[in-house]
């Protein structure tokens, strides 16, 4: 069965939904799009594209190579497209766990939250490094189990193409059955957001049933504005190194450490571990806040983060 | 893969660049007085208590130092938005004034110069070689191997 190219597919309706989020923003008086960080944003799609077409066939190939251990042989029947949709969108949710919990991956996924904005070009602002730091092993026991590579790699365009509209702020918010079991503009504005409430919160591709089921959902809080980018956000907006300047940050710290104890922190600790402690991680940062919290006496349930 | 599926994104991309400068989107944003810097600041890191501060001739950036005069806040505009780094010792590779500019040098390859355009040469001097003995020589004294680093 020959699939098509969903992301190739949908590269013009990207385009034009683009450029009416510009145009309704601009509208509504919105300050949603700036043009060094826009055109940063959009070249940073290009160059994963790019870097997708150079490294398309190995990742084909490694796919192909465990499929041909699989367990079962599922193919393409109408119940396989159902149960890919569920099982990629679980392991998305992984692999975008695991993007913000160590470093390593982190490094090739800071790039996509490294905007201080929140609008359709932001969610084309794609990794260059994902494929080179091997976070696709994620995806690979779907082939094991049996789904067919043609298959597992249509259903990641799926899940990327519903990733492309929630971001963005001219939707506020959804039915409520429908914020309650998909991803939303609402909830994916909590995930890019640096607000201690909200940091490394809301890691869900399509379902958002995964961040309720593993503990890490939190809802938008209209009392709250959503300040996004990351923890250190970036002085630049030169494509390049948005694109390297975490991998460069781990060698510096790799080649300052004193032992192997710090040179595997820095490489597979959360973002921002320090050997000593004293970094800002999502952890310390989010615990610092509760204690401020409660030094002030807010009360706990506009404190603690709420898990669904 | 036809022509068509490269020419279509690297137009569609220069489209969308045009339209948003159509729509007025080349803005610049600005650090207007002391009160913005604290707020700002209470807003990002509330951990970090500012004493001095020192905003730039321009106001597109800003310098705090903090009570304990440990670390330093460069707040500077990015675009329309205002980017805050608070620079510890070991994250300053260098300080050096030229003419009225105050030209910060950092490890971090994500904000590697940041000028502060103070508008007087002595004020700038001064400047460099405070954050110089707060940051880069205080580091030789409190810990060899971060100097080390930024010796290399």
């Amino acid at each position: 069965m020959t699939l098509p190219d969903p992301v190739a597919l949908a590269v013009p309706a990207f385009i034009v939904l683009v450029l009416a989020e510009v145009v309704i923003a601009r509208f509504r008086s919105s300050a949603s799009y700036e043009l060094r960080d826009t055109a940063a944003s959009l070249l940073m799609g290009l160059g994963n594209f790019a870097q997708g077409l150079a490294t398309a066939g190995l990742l084909y190939l490694a796919t192909a190579w465990v499929w041909q251990f699989r367990l079962f042989d599922i193919g393409y029947t109408w119940w396989a497209f159902l149960a890919i949709f569920l099982a990629e969108d679980l392991c998305y949710y992984w692999f975008h766990r695991l993007s913000h919990e160590h470093r390593i991956w982190w490094a090739a996924h800071v790039n996509h939250h490294s905007s201080q904005h929140y609008n359709l070009s932001t969610a084309l602002r794609q990794t260059w490094t994902g494929n080179l730091a091997l976070t696709w092993v994620v995806w690979l026991p779907l082939a094991l189990i049996g789904f067919p590579p043609a298959l597992i790699i249509f259903e990641k365009g799926i899940s990327l193409i519903y990733q492309f509209w929630i971001h963005t702020e001219q939707v506020r918010r959804l039915p409520r059955w429908f914020e309650a079991v998909f991803n939303t503009p609402s909830h994916h504005r909590v995930h890019h957001a640096t607000n201690p409430r909200y940091l490394d919160r809301n890691y869900a591709g399509i379902l958002i049933i995964w961040d309720k089921l593993f503990g890490t959902f939190v809802p938008e809080d209209d009392a709250e504005a959503c300040r996004y980018g990351i923890v250190k956000n970036l002085g630049t907006f030169n494509p390049v190194r948005i694109a390297f300047h975490e991998w460069a940050g781990i060698v510096h710290d790799v080649r300052a450490a004193g032992n192997w104890r710090e040179r595997l922190g820095y490489v597979f600790g959360p973002p921002g571990w320090k050997p000593d402690g004293s970094g800002a991680t999502s952890e310390t940062i989010r615990a610092a806040w509760r204690a401020r919290a409660s030094a002030a006496g807010v009360p706990s349930s506009t404190r603690v983060a709420q898990k669904g | 893969m036809s022509p068509l599926d490269l020419i279509l994104p690297v137009a569609g991309i220069a489209l969308i660049i045009l339209v948003v400068w159509l729509a007025g989107g080349l803005r610049s944003a600005s650090v207007d007085d002391a009160e913005a810097v604290r707020r700002h600041l209470a807003l990002d890191h509330p951990e970090f208590e500012p004493g001095e501060l020192r905003l730039a001739a321009d106001k597109r950036s800003a310098l705090a130092v903090d009570r304990g005069e440990r670390r330093i806040a460069v707040l500077f505009a990015l675009g329309d938005r205002v980017t805050i780094r608070i620079v510890a010792p070991g994250d300053l590779a260098g300080a050096a004034a030229h003419g009225g500019d105050l030209v910060l040098t950092l490890t971090d390859l994500g904000a590697r110069r940041i000028v502060l355009r103070l508008g007087d040469a002595e004020l700038a001097q001064a400047w460099a070689a405070r954050l110089d003995r707060l940051l880069i020589r205080g580091t030789e004294t409190q810990g060899g191997r971060s100097a080390a680093v930024l010796a290399s």
